[in-house]
């Protein structure tokens, strides 16, 4: 399935190098704060990554983002306030999502392109007004808090969670670089020449839906544990927003480009040590200024800049329609 | 009993005729453009707001009500000119439209948020007092809703169905390079087709606060049941959106009236959700559907 050129083995030695980079901070920065807010980053890394699966690879146009996070949230800690232990509550988040997602495309599978995407809104709303709705289970409009954490120890957290980043990396990665990434990729491209071609359209769609779905239900689901509380408009469009910033600026459809974007929105309004409040301004702000002067995000501006000087566009080659 | 449903329907079209504002310009600039501005509804807010003020520094209701949709209309134009029109023309403008007005939607949001403080803020309201017909109570300021709302598809109709504007609009619709060799300004009829809707969104949003109440959510409030209304009248249905206003009014009022209040978005959704298992092209096709791809 994997198949390494020479190429390749450069990418997993720089790979390795910057996991073990990442690996070390604790090692030199003790202070709770800052391993708290990667490890923030590290929990809206997978979150964007599989959001990236849906808008980035199989061109599928996903704005349900909050709903399936929120479920994801919701599931591992009302399991967890139930005295369910922490893997088996974060389990069951990755199949609730993996289901949402399922019903979510099977009720707007026959809207095409768009339409698709702005039905996947209503469907985020259904589950944040069921949140808000459903008391007795969520508690609410005062949300939930109080369940168990992941650690006691900031440093142990980030690890673990750097960790999960790495494997969902990996088998993220696996999966678009196989046959199905390979489909995924030309339905993105054409869907109609996909069809004719005798890809199985929606079955591979459905795929990718329900696989993004579970990941970011995933992310969810550690989302709320490092957080320690959670409300319904977790399933609103701040999430949406933030979600598709942390895609478009590391670059849709590249493997890195999620997570490079996840750090560099935990991180910005970090460093600029803006109030809450002013934290969503700026978002809206960079994701503005993103899409009009860095097309293609971080990643695609840098491999734009490696292809025109090393060989050709890719337009001008034989055999890549352009 | 049968007031009680009489009086559940009236406000629920009342509540309809400001869905349909909110929403109409959407369609427009949705099914002529393909252009998705997710902003759209905070235009709604806008106009409220900068009614709202207006009243307070002591405008008469008429004139604030004019300022405020002429302020939409004025930033619809800005919206038109620096986010939309430099993406025109390139390949992914629809999903880069839709990322940057939803990244201005939450900035206009946030920023009257951190300029205007949360609390909710009341019109004085000029249209007292109500009339009853048959048990059913309805109050001036939802009549002048319903009303206007009806005045203002009227228009649009004629508008875009008899024409020389509305041919211009249709043709530019239909294949702008072609409508630009025949000298039709196509810049031009875009941005009188931003300035229109966003208007008309004003328009929904001083109607809504004058009822209601206007703070940095109202246009939250409006956002994602103003696409929910596009998808469902199905592509350039401009006619249908008010279909579907009215519709999910009625359901709002019914639901509200029968059941808990809190139930009666999602009873919406349901709708929504109805429509679309059953006709997922949407509920029809208008004018301009042959146009939109």
């Amino acid at each position: 399935m994997l198949n390494l050129s020479g190429n390749d083995y450069v990418k997993v030695v720089v790979g390795i190098a910057v996991f073990g980079l990442f690996a070390a901070i604790p090692l030199f920065v003790t202070a709770d704060y800052i391993l708290y807010v990667l490890s923030v980053s590290a929990v809206m890394a997978i979150i964007a990554i599989g959001l990236n699966i849906t808008n980035g690879y199989v061109g599928l146009l996903n704005l349900a983002v909050g709903g399936l996070v929120a479920t994801g949230s919701y599931i591992t800690a009302i399991m967890l306030l139930r005295g369910m232990p922490m893997p088996l509550a974060i389990f069951g988040a990755i199949i609730g999502g993996g289901v949402l997602a399922a019903i979510i495309f099977l009720i707007f599978a026959r809207l095409r392109g768009f339409f698709f995407g702005l039905a996947t809104i209503a469907a985020a709303e259904v589950i944040r007004l069921l949140i808000r709705n459903v008391d007795d289970v969520t508690n609410g409009v005062r949300g939930l808090r109080g369940y168990s954490r992941l650690t006691d120890s900031s440093a142990t957290t980030y690890w673990i969670l750097l960790i999960i980043v790495g494997l969902v990396l990996l088998v993220v990665g696996a999966m678009v670089r196989s046959t199905l990434g390979l489909r995924w990729r030309a339905i993105r491209e054409n869907r109609d020449k996909a069809l004719s071609m005798g890809i199985p359209v929606l079955r591979l769609q459905f795929i990718g839906y329900v696989i993004s779905g579970m990941i970011m239900a995933f992310g969810g689901g550690l989302y709320g544990v490092l957080l320690q509380y959670i409300e319904p408009d977790i399933a609103g469009l701040g999430t949406l927003v933030q979600a598709i910033l942390m895609v478009a600026l590391g670059g849709a459809g590249t493997i890195l480009g999620p997570v490079i974007g996840a750090i560099a929105i935990t991180m910005i309004p970090e460093v600029l040590r803006v109030a809450n409040d002013l934290r969503l301004v700026i978002y809206g702000l960079t994701l503005i200024v993103v899409v009009l002067a860095l097309p293609g995000g971080i990643m695609g501006s840098i491999s734009r800049y490696i292809r025109t000087r090393r060989r050709p566009l890719a337009s001008q080659r034989p055999g890549v329609p352009g | 009993m049968l007031s009680l449903i009489g009086q559940a329907v009236a406000s629920g079209v009342a509540l309809g005729a400001i869905y349909a504002l909110a929403a109409s310009g959407l369609g427009i600039i949705f099914g002529l453009f393909g252009v998705i501005n997710f902003a759209h509804t905070q235009y709604v807010m806008i106009a409220a707001v900068v009614a709202f003020v207006a009243s307070s520094m002591g405008a008469p209701y008429l004139m604030a009500l004019i300022i405020g949709v002429l302020a939409a209309a004025l930033l619809g134009i800005i919206t038109e000119r620096a986010f939309i029109r430099p993406l025109l023309g390139n390949e992914a403008v629809q999903v880069e439209t839709l990322f940057i007005t939803l990244g201005l939607s939450i900035v206009l949001e946030n920023l009257t948020l951190l300029f205007w403080g949360s609390q909710p803020h009341y019109f004085n309201n000029p249209f007292a007092g109500a009339i009853e017909i048959g048990g059913v109570v309805l109050t001036f300021d939802r009549v002048v809703t319903i009303i206007a709302a009806a005045l203002v598809f009227f228009i649009l109709h004629i508008v875009t169905t008899r024409t020389r504007f509305g041919k211009a609009v249709l043709a530019t619709a239909q294949n702008p390079e072609a409508a630009r060799i025949i000298g039709i300004p196509v810049d031009r009829v875009r941005l009188a087709a931003f300035a229109v809707g966003c208007g008309l969104a004003g328009l929904g949003g001083v109607l809504w606060g004058t009822i209601y109440s206007v703070s940095y959510l109202t246009g939250g409030n409006f956002l994602i049941l103003s696409f929910v209304l596009v998808v469902m009248s199905g592509p350039g249905n401009i006619t249908g959106i008010l279909f579907c206003s009215l519709l999910f009014g009625i359901t709002e009022g019914v639901a509200s009236a029968f059941f808990d209040p809190k139930w009666q978005r999602l009873a919406v959704m349901l709708v929504f959700i109805l429509v679309i298992v059953t006709r997922p092209q949407g509920l029809g096709q208008g004018t301009l559907a042959r146009t939109n791809k």
